[in-house]
């Protein structure tokens, strides 16, 4: 019973902070009620983060294998918290500027974070699915939070229907692999699939397909992307910034423990669609993002693509104790959450001045006006380009330094030639900083401490990542070795 | 007993069942505008028959005559549709009442579960028929009823969740078995809010006074069964007197013991027998109150001492421990059994034609402010004692 | 005799949602769905899971069906009949449906009472069952796993083991499903909620002149000033301007009770 509850432990005190915010907001009379949530939200996102940190290095697992705390979860559930974290404090600003003060905003993404840690810590095919719908449900709202702005309201009509769409695909998956299997929790599928009558039936090969297309939807993978340009677009920036990273950590999370936990045995299967979805993403992600003119459209094309580069890591999955991919793809999140949050954040700043929108045109001459942000944000850029010495690079390296190892050299190819077209339009974006004139004389930003602040640890955690990565590398390594051993 | 005469057999119970509910409802119209009558002070039918008893059949001979209309722009399927699935539905749950000991259609292991599934159906032909009629009274009227079935069904399945926390069985039969040494309402204060819930939603779901808000003469003319003419309104009502014998029955079966009499504990054990003496005083309580009422209004008299005379005789046979056996179990089960239905339709009627009918909004702050946070607080306190007593008992 | 029925429900299943996405009608095509839910629940019935049987009714067919038809009310209104005669058939097979459609589904559930009695015979041995599953086509064949339990636990106690594994081994993701209801809840509220806090004086004031002006059908004259229109606007009768020509509404007098007591 107690392990039941320690293994639970994050996600409880994560719910049950909510619940207290919400109370609290509820019952309120403040004037700044805004800013008093916000302040409750993130002090929920600290207490979860030392209650991490507090259980960081145990391995257990609860009701019978449904939950697992391990170190790649807890890693994974810190990310999450993260990336929440960073949007609470880019979003406080924001909801005033676009004169939607609701504080629902803040326990949306609480609660929406409840469920990515749970998705990345299910040992379970329907915890998993439950932890998917408590993520999901928060973001079909906050992308339509700009209700007076028609295209929030398309952004969330065409994410709901699409999360729909992919929860169904999932859910019938899951439904068939129950079918050919008799079970949902991943210890014990691997044990059942490892008899060959099993493995090759029909029913779990489509009740596989079935959840790999859920999940492709899910991280928008070519070709299941369509959606994502159009609702990163549509949503209020801070939405963006959340769905690229907190959601991708989770479905990436989950979709490493279903498929190195429960359907090892199936890797030839998963293997084969993977990196086919996983070559597509990064060719047409990078491809599709040269002609974007819209900075959001552009980072969505970009989140593609590195869903791509992700995916490879995962790929490259191999069942030795000295596999490289899982862990990878742990590293590779925890760098791209920092930097993608980070570029968004300057996308916040720019946004804040008068008249600011999210035009490529309008960070001209942003070096002139806020050398600063220009600064931070050619360190973001750059590191997602993958440029040494930045932290994307070390991540890089290490997901196609897997790929090579798993022997799959043609996906390392493809990765390194997709980063070579991706310093194309990274690098415009430098260039309008840098080398073109302000339109207006000094637009000013008015964003306040809490994003500069935000874009500005970000900015350094780039940095620092990629000059002392070993460190983090070998937390990053000891974790997945735990989640080898079943 | 083969498959074959098995089902034969079930098919004569179930259209006996029915054929009785069906009479019963033509009888419960007649009650119904003698106690209007009684409350009014006035006399209620006494035209047609010895004492206008006949009046229910001139009733439907009337109807059935009537012309058959259906509006020009109608969606002719649904309209049709609608009066038969409430008639369906509330007839498909008779099947699982006890009606008397050991005479019960099919007591099926999830009895409660099914009455309660079958019965949230029957909103459909409220919904569908004001739609189908093209009225906007009648579509304003499927809309209230819509908001208002699925906000009620909420405290009604609560309410007896946290009775069915003590009985430990969703089998109707079971539950009256489970209250074998005393009512669920004897055995702990507690259930009293349980049922007192329970009438309200009860009241709420077959849309009578004071939440007859579908209805609505008022405002809504006759609300969703206005463009319904001979005998597909009648079949609405047939819906709605069924449902209200339906709703009788579950709160006789689950609350005051079903087939039981006051006094089914006898003395076996302290608890057992203070709740017979609560049992033994309920009676005469009642009885006190039926007499004083008799003597006041005297047309009454040969009625209320038939009832108090056999209630008592029943009663003491009971406690002399001639429970079994028979002719006599049947009589005596089914004397309570009906008593209470009876009881509880007359509480119905009584509320009808006493209180007010309901704002939309106050009918709604009823539910989710009043009802929902007590029925949840009913669950819980009935979850602790349980556990309680569970942990008491060692069991 | 379950032969029978399965294939009746099977079918219903089916039609019911075939007949769902091809009606034009969005009221029609509901009540296939509801049809289709309602043969599944049948079809639970029939695998012995009666517990699923009446919960898929009381929740989707009794509670989410009606939501989605107070939806459809509520967004499409009613609509102009074809005017088509009436069809005899309807108001027989009506009859038919009632009269006879009741006992005999009443005798099916009895039925199946009769049928899990231990007088109809033992369930079938756990061989026979492994047996049967192997005479099917490979492709369909269920995991060997899945036909144990539910023969262990007994017909009749499918309620008890739903229960106790539910509270027991699924009572994380089961209480999960809590923090979804919560978070729907609150998504439902922010959404629909309509009043902007922040929203200055002047734009508060643009948006309720058109309110009025969208009330009585005439666009607002461009150039004046919206304070004025609002001081005029809020001089008379708020409800009459919002529906005009109309004293009845769906929901009377709730928004002006609602609107005092909450922030």
């Amino acid at each position: 019973m107690a392990q039941n509850l320690i293994v639970v432990l994050p996600e409880l005190v994560l719910a049950l902070l909510s619940v207290v915010v919400l109370l609290i907001d509820i019952f309120s009379e403040s004037r700044s009620r805004l800013r008093q949530t916000a302040g409750l939200a993130m002090m929920a996102v600290v207490l979860t983060l030392a209650v991490c940190i507090a259980l960081w290095g145990k391995n257990l697992s609860g009701y019978n294998g449904i939950v697992r705390l391990d170190s790649m979860g807890l890693l994974l559930s810190m990310v999450c918290l993260v990336s929440a974290g960073a949007t609470i404090l880019l979003a406080s600003d924001y909801l005033r500027q676009i004169g939607s003060e609701k504080t629902e905003f803040f326990l949306l993404i609480l609660l929406s974070t409840v469920g990515m840690m749970v998705m990345v810590k299910a040992g379970e095919l329907l915890t998993l699915f439950i932890g998917l719908e408590t993520l999901s449900i928060p973001l079909y709202v906050l992308a339509g939070f700009r209700r007076q702005e028609p295209r929030s309201q398309e952004a969330a009509l065409k994410y709901f229907l699409m999360g729909a769409f992919a929860s169904g695909f999932l859910l019938y998956g899951i439904a068939l692999t129950y079918a050919a299997t008799g079970t949902t929790i991943f210890s014990e599928l691997r044990h059942s699939t490892s008899t060959e009558a099993i493995a090759g039936s029909p029913i779990l090969l489509a009740g596989l397909g079935l959840m790999l297309v859920g999940f492709a939807f899910k991280l928008a993978l070519v070709p299941f992307h369509m959606w994502a340009p159009d609702v990163y677009e549509g949503s209020p920036t801070p939405v963006t910034a959340f769905m690229s990273t907190g959601v991708k950590v989770a479905a990436f999370g989950a979709l490493v423990r279903l498929l190195g936990g429960g359907l090892a045995s199936l890797q030839e299967g998963w293997g084969t669609a993977l990196w086919m979805l996983a070559a597509l993403s990064i060719l047409f992600g990078n491809i599709l993002a040269l002609k974007q003119n819209n900075l959001k459209r552009l980072l969505a094309y970009s989140s593609i693509a590195h869903a791509g580069y992700i995916l490879v890591g995962v790929v490259a999955y191999h069942s030795l104790p000295t596999a490289f991919g899982p862990w990878a793809v742990s590293y590779y999140l925890a760098a791209y959450v920092v930097m993608n949050l980070g570029a968004f954040g300057v996308l916040i700043l720019v946004q804040s001045r008068p008249g600011g929108a999210e035009k490529l045109e309008d960070l001209r001459g942003l070096s002139q006006s806020h050398p600063l942000v220009a600064l931070c944000m050619t360190f973001f850029l750059l590191s997602l380009a993958g440029m040494p010495p930045f932290w994307g690079f070390v991540a890089k390296f290490y997901v196609f330094g897997a790929a090579i190892q798993a022997g799959r050299y043609y996906l390392a190819i493809i990765g390194v030639l997709g980063s070579l077209i991706s310093i194309f339009y990274y690098l415009r974006i430098i260039v309008e900083m840098y080398m073109s004139e302000p339109t207006e004389p000094e637009p000013k930003l008015s964003s306040s401490l809490a994003v500069r602040v935000t874009v500005g640890a970000a900015a350094l955690l780039t940095l620092l990542g990629g000059l002392f990565s070993s460190g983090l590398a070998d937390a990053a390594r000891d974790a997945i070795r735990m989640l080898i051993t079943p | 007993m083969t498959m074959a005469t098995a089902l034969v057999s079930v098919l004569i119970q179930a259209l006996l069942v029915m054929l009785l509910v069906l009479l019963s409802v033509a009888y419960l119209t007649y009650l119904e505008r003698k106690v209007a009558g009684f409350i009014q002070v006035r006399h209620g039918p006494r035209h047609v028959g010895w004492k206008g008893l006949l009046q229910p059949i001139a009733d439907g001979i009337k109807l059935l005559l009537k012309e058959n209309l259906v509006p020009g722009a109608a969606d002719r399927a649904v309209f049709n549709l609608a009066p038969m699935l409430v008639v369906f539905t509330a007839m498909a749950v008779l099947a699982v009442i006890p009606w008397a000991q050991g005479y019960t259609v099919a007591d099926i292991n999830i009895g409660l579960l099914y009455i309660l599934s079958i019965s949230s159906l029957g909103v459909y032909g409220i919904v569908l028929g004001g739609w189908a009629s093209n009225n906007k009274y009648a579509l304003f009227a499927s809309l209230r009823s819509a908001a208002q079935n699925i906000s009620y069904e909420i405290p009604l399945a609560m309410a007896l969740i946290g009775a069915i926390l003590y009985t430990g069985t969703l089998s109707m039969g079971g539950i009256v078995d489970a209250q074998e040494r005393g009512w669920l309402v004897f055995q702990n204060p507690l259930h009293w809010i349980g049922f007192a819930l329970y009438a309200v939603a009860a009241t709420a779901e077959t849309n009578r006074l004071p939440f007859d808000l579908p209805e609505a003469e008022a405002e809504l003319v006759a609300g969703f069964h206005i463009e319904y003419s001979s005998m597909k309104f009648a079949l609405f009502f047939m819906g709605e007197y069924i449902n209200m014998i339906v709703v009788s029955a579950i709160a006789a079966v689950v609350f005051l013991g079903g087939w039981r009499s006051p006094v089914t504990g006898g003395f076996a054990g302290f608890w057992a027998t203070v709740w017979t003496l609560m049992g033994i005083l309920l009676w005469s309580a009642f009885s006190y109150g039926l007499l004083r009422l008799a003597f006041w209004k005297k047309r009454f008299l040969k009625m209320s001492l038939a009832l108090v005379g056999l209630g008592s005789l029943l009663m003491i046979l009971d406690l002399a421990g001639w429970k079994a056996g028979g002719g006599f179990g049947l009589l005596s089960s089914g004397f309570w059994m009906l008593l209470k239905v009876f009881l509880c339709l007359f509480a119905m009627m009584w509320a009808r034609w006493t209180y007010p009918r309901y704002r939309y909004d106050q009918l709604m702050n009823v539910c989710w402010r009043i009802l929902l946070p007590l029925s949840l607080g009913y669950i819980m306190l009935s979850g602790c004692f349980r556990f309680v007593a569970n942990a008491l008992v060692g069991g | 005799m379950t032969d029978f029925i399965f294939n009746l429900f099977w079918s219903m299943v089916l039609v019911g949602g075939l007949m769902t996405v091809t009606r034009r009608e969005p009221v029609h095509s509901a009540l296939w769905l509801v049809a289709t839910l309602f043969g599944l629940a049948v079809l639970y019935l029939l695998m012995s899971g009666e517990f699923l049987f009446a919960v898929q009714i009381f929740v989707y067919a009794g509670g989410i069906m009606v939501l989605y038809l107070f939806v459809i009310f509520l967004v499409a209104g009613s609509k102009e009949g074809e005017g088509r005669p009436e069809p005899k058939l309807h108001r027989v097979l009506g009859f038919v449906l009632v009269f006879l459609f009741a006992p005999i589904f009443i005798t099916l559930l009895m039925g199946l009472k009769v049928a899990s009695e231990p007088e109809v015979g033992p369930p079938p041995p756990a061989a026979a069952v492994a047996a049967k599953n192997d005479s099917l086509p490979e492709a369909i064949q269920l995991n060997p796993a899945l036909l144990g339990p539910v023969e262990a636990s007994g017909q009749k106690m499918n309620t008890l083991v739903f229960g106790t594994r539910l509270f027991s081994e699924y009572l994380f993701p089961f209480e999960l499903v809590s923090v979804v209801l919560l978070v729907a809840m609150i998504g439902g509220i922010a959404l629909s909620r309509k009043r902007f806090t922040s929203y200055s004086e002047t734009e508060e004031a643009k948006m309720l002149a058109e309110t009025v002006y969208r009330g009585v059908r005439i666009a607002p004259p461009s150039g004046e000033d919206p304070e004025q229109i609002l001081q005029v606007f809020q001089q008379e009768n708020l409800e009459r301007h919002r529906h005009p020509g109309s004293d009845f509404k769906v929901f009377p007098d709730y928004e002006e009770e609602s609107n005092d007591g909450s922030k």
